[in-house]
């Protein structure tokens, strides 16, 4: 991967654009559940019950903390590939939620919905890696050009 | 490689290609695919051991074109075998109730769909029970969805994987046609054995254990809500059964709770009972046609297809 790659910086309009797509998936985990309830004859998951909360605390709540501590006088620190990864994780992780609540909801089973949890998790704490590397790198570019 | 990571639309139909490809898998593997299963282990001979088991299979099979059934719209009697489907309404719902009465518990016989063993192997009540000459069928435990679970059909083991979830327990019919109830967790493969199953069936839970009601107003089909279709199976004594097959899931049918349908039961004294898979799956049929109003998707009624049924017959 290239440090080029890793330091493309969005802007704060984009970060702004983020939580706004978080908080409208929030909003769409929790009517697609509420849906899903009704058209499946009550029947109920909590994979789907608490869908949103991937969204919500796992999306809306970062980017939310990321955009009120920065200085917005600067730019807010994020970073392509971080960014690219976190969007990643957050749909793994959606998915693999959904469907596990989808099968559950049908009354059968399959072994494969948690790989997507535990892949999501994976990518999850890749992108926290990523933005810290990032964070680091330019620092250190910023160093160097001082 | 540099250039791609700085576009913000590459990555993204990637990974939703990939995502879109491994969640369309998945679904499939769990819904379609059909995978054929072991081809069971005889565990209990159906036609020979008792006296009982001696005469059903080559005799039935001689006799059962001498045998002159009389049939009436709710009813079917023979020297054999005696049926009677009652409808009530119980709980804004209609209850079809079917008392059966067999000389040798050989005749309650299960039938897999097609005949096979397997994973998303289906078919429809109605045409399994068509296929072996039976007048009468309710559909089984829907073993196919699930990877757990006893599965021992006509003698057959099938699957001893055992349901190790809270509500795991299994009905026993065995050689002598008297029903049991088994954990699953705390039964081996080898008690499994001992009990001389003709058939095993996982699904559940338990309406009524030893004579005693074992659910409560609370208890549930996982997260399901507290009124549904429902097929279920119990027994008065040996020889004596009842099976019991619940409307709902429309305007008027509201469905019975599994603590009203164990009070159905226990009502018509029953020492033992246990829920088959309900819902859209809860099919009732009798002679040529089906007795209940299955509702398979939304409000629309129509037979689903399932991994198997029980049935009375000769064949």
């Amino acid at each position: 991967m290239s440090i080029s790659a890793i330091l493309k910086i969005p802007t704060n309009q984009k970060l702004r654009k983020s939580l706004l797509v978080y908080l409208g998936l929030t909003a769409f985990c929790i009517v697609f559940d509420r849906v899903y309830f009704l058209l499946g004859h009550g029947v109920e998951s909590i994979y789907m019950l608490w869908l949103f909360l991937y969204p919500l605390l796992g999306g809306l709540l970062p980017l939310g903390l990321l955009w009120i501590l920065v200085d917005h006088a600067t730019e807010v620190p994020s970073f392509r590939a971080a960014y690219n990864a976190f969007n990643t994780a957050m749909a793994t992780l959606l998915l693999g939620s959904a469907l596990s609540g989808v099968i559950e909801i049908a009354g059968t089973a399959s072994i494969y919905p948690p790989y997507f949890l535990l892949v999501g998790w994976i990518i999850y704490a890749v992108s926290i890696g990523l933005y810290l590397l990032g964070l680091l790198l330019r620092k250190r570019n910023v160093t160097k050009k001082s | 490689m540099k250039n791609f990571l700085q576009k913000p639309f590459a990555w993204a139909m990637i990974a939703a290609t990939l995502l879109t490809l491994s969640s369309v898998t998945v679904l499939l593997d769990t819904f379609v695919i059909q995978r054929v299963g072991t081809s069971g282990e005889v565990i209990v001979s159906v036609s020979s051991s008792s006296s009982s088991e001696s005469s059903s299979e080559s005799e039935s099979s001689s006799s059962s074109s001498a045998i002159v059934p009389t049939f009436t719209e709710n009813s079917y009697t023979d020297e054999h075998m005696t049926l009677t489907i009652s409808t009530l309404r119980r709980h804004n719902t209609t209850v079809y109730v079917a008392d059966i009465q067999v000389d040798d518990p050989l005749y309650l016989k299960t039938a897999l769909a097609h005949d096979t063993y397997g994973r998303n192997i289906t078919q429809k009540t109605s045409s399994m029970a068509t296929n072996h000459g039976a007048f009468f069928a309710i559909n089984g435990d829907y073993y196919g969805a699930r990877s757990d679970g006893f599965v021992v059909r006509n003698g057959t083991l099938y699957r001893n994987t055992k349901n190790t979830s809270a509500s795991g327990q299994a009905l026993i019919m065995d050689s002598e046609g008297n029903f049991s109830i088994l954990n699953e967790s705390q039964t081996s493969r080898q008690d499994l054995i001992d009990t001389h199953p003709l058939h095993a069936w996982s699904f559940g839970p338990a309406l009524i254990k030893d004579g005693t009601i074992a659910v409560t107003s609370s208890s549930e089909v996982n997260q399901s809500s507290s009124s549904n279709p429902r097929t279920a199976i119990g027994q008065i004594a040996v020889g004596h059964y009842v099976c019991i097959v619940s409307d709902g899931r429309l305007t008027n049918e509201a469905g019975l709770s599994l603590l009203e349908l164990a009070q159905e039961f226990a009502a018509l004294g029953c020492t033992q009972a246990y829920n088959l898979d309900g819902g859209g799956s809860s099919t009732m049929w009798f002679n040529g046609r089906i007795i209940n109003q299955p509702v398979n998707s939304g409000s629309t009624i129509s037979e689903r297809s399932v991994s198997d049924c029980v049935y009375l017959g000769y064949s």
